[in-house]
């Protein structure tokens, strides 16, 4: 393969990765569009491509992520289930429903979502001294402070999160953009924690969905590979960033990549990516 | 160890071994074992996931914490059903 293809790749992964890592995203969004209009690969392969790269991103920051505690793992797992079924039921009902449409709802719900983030304050409900079961702690390397959350509006948050899954198969495009707001804005999940548990449940996301393209060996080795190590390298980078980073900036530029998303996801319903 | 350390300690490996297996596999870029070297190492990237999983689940199954080992039983049904669901329709 050639060096500079090798290194072009593992840029590509590096970027998309930086801005997965800090905002709980696959990088999906970055990398399809790139490895099918700059590399010139097909749709098809580019998918089985990113995917992995998703994996990639979404498992090195969980990892650092799931040690800090900023990964709340008993919420993803929860919200995996939920999301899982709404993309399998996703994609069994995409065939009856015009996919231009569906992305317009999802484009305006990540409008929506980014205004919100924009004219209105965090909303952290702070635990009684007793705690309780959706009770939990994470270290604020930022402050330097022990910080208490509670989950709240659980069960609606599952059923949003269904919906967020089912969108997610039938368009295509990863979830990350929904559930971090959803856990931000509805479940009053601090956005360090929301990110954070997104990439934790990407990951597994996206595991179902390469390891279909891989075995049945329709995966660009060689690209895959490079994209996955420059996505790793990537994932370190971004864990880094996000300790230097306070809740209301991760939220003011966090709403500009939904405003950003938003806009491409357009381009995609009006058949230009 | 808890449950935490070891799900974080499965991912870092994971990652680490599928990292160190590709950049071998890209240093014998041309050759006939390339291939080879590549497919395994995007296989221990890929299932990394699931291992974190699985080493979640075995965790709490230790710590007999029944609500979430539940909780988890059903996802890996749910991912299970996905993925015989994925293979059918692909």
């Amino acid at each position: 393969m050639d060096p500079i293809l090798i290194f072009g790749l593992l840029m590509i992964g590096i970027g998309a990765s930086i801005i997965g890592a800090i905002f709980g995203l696959g990088g999906g969004i970055i990398f399809i569009p790139v490895l099918t209009i700059i590399f010139g690969l097909t749709a098809n392969e580019a998918v089985a491509v990113s995917l992995v790269g998703i994996v990639a991103t979404s498992t090195g920051a969980a990892a650092v992520y799931v040690k800090s505690g900023l990964s709340n793992v008993r919420l993803g797992l929860m919200m995996e289930i939920t999301t899982s079924i709404g993309a399998i039921c996703g994609a069994v009902v995409a065939t009856y429903l015009a996919n231009w449409l569906l992305l317009c709802i999802f484009s305006m719900m990540l409008i929506y979502s980014a205004i919100h983030m924009i004219f209105h304050a965090e909303r952290i409900t702070e635990p009684t001294e007793e705690g309780g079961e959706f009770t939990f702690s994470y270290m604020d390397e930022k402050e330097n402070k022990e910080k208490r959350y509670k989950i709240e509006n659980i069960k609606s948050g599952l059923t949003i999160c269904t919906a967020a899954g089912m969108i997610s198969s039938m368009t295509g495009v990863g979830g990350g953009v929904i559930k971090v707001p959803l856990m931000n804005i509805h479940m009053h999940v601090p956005i360090k924690i929301a990110s954070a548990t997104s990439s934790y449940m990407i990951g597994i996301t996206a595991f179902s969905g390469a390891i279909v393209y891989f075995l049945h060996g329709d995966l660009l080795l060689e690209y895959a590979a490079a994209i996955a190590i420059g996505a790793c390298i990537g994932s370190m980078i971004g864990t880094r960033i996000v300790r230097h980073l306070n809740a209301n900036s991760i939220r003011k530029y966090f709403s500009i990549v939904l405003l950003i998303v938003s806009i491409l996801i357009l381009f995609k319903a009006g058949g230009y990516l | 160890m808890n449950m935490t350390d070891r799900t974080s300690l499965t991912l870092k490996t994971g990652i680490t071994l599928g990292i160190i297996i590709m950049i071998i596999g890209l240093i014998f870029s041309g050759q006939d074992t390339e291939q080879h070297i590549l497919w395994l190492g995007i296989l221990v990237i890929i299932c990394t996931p699931l291992a974190g999983v699985v080493v979640t689940y075995a965790s709490l199954i230790e710590d007999k914490d029944w609500k979430w080992v539940k909780i988890t039983t059903l996802l890996i049904i749910v991912m299970i059903i996905g993925l015989i669901a994925s293979f059918l329709y692909k």
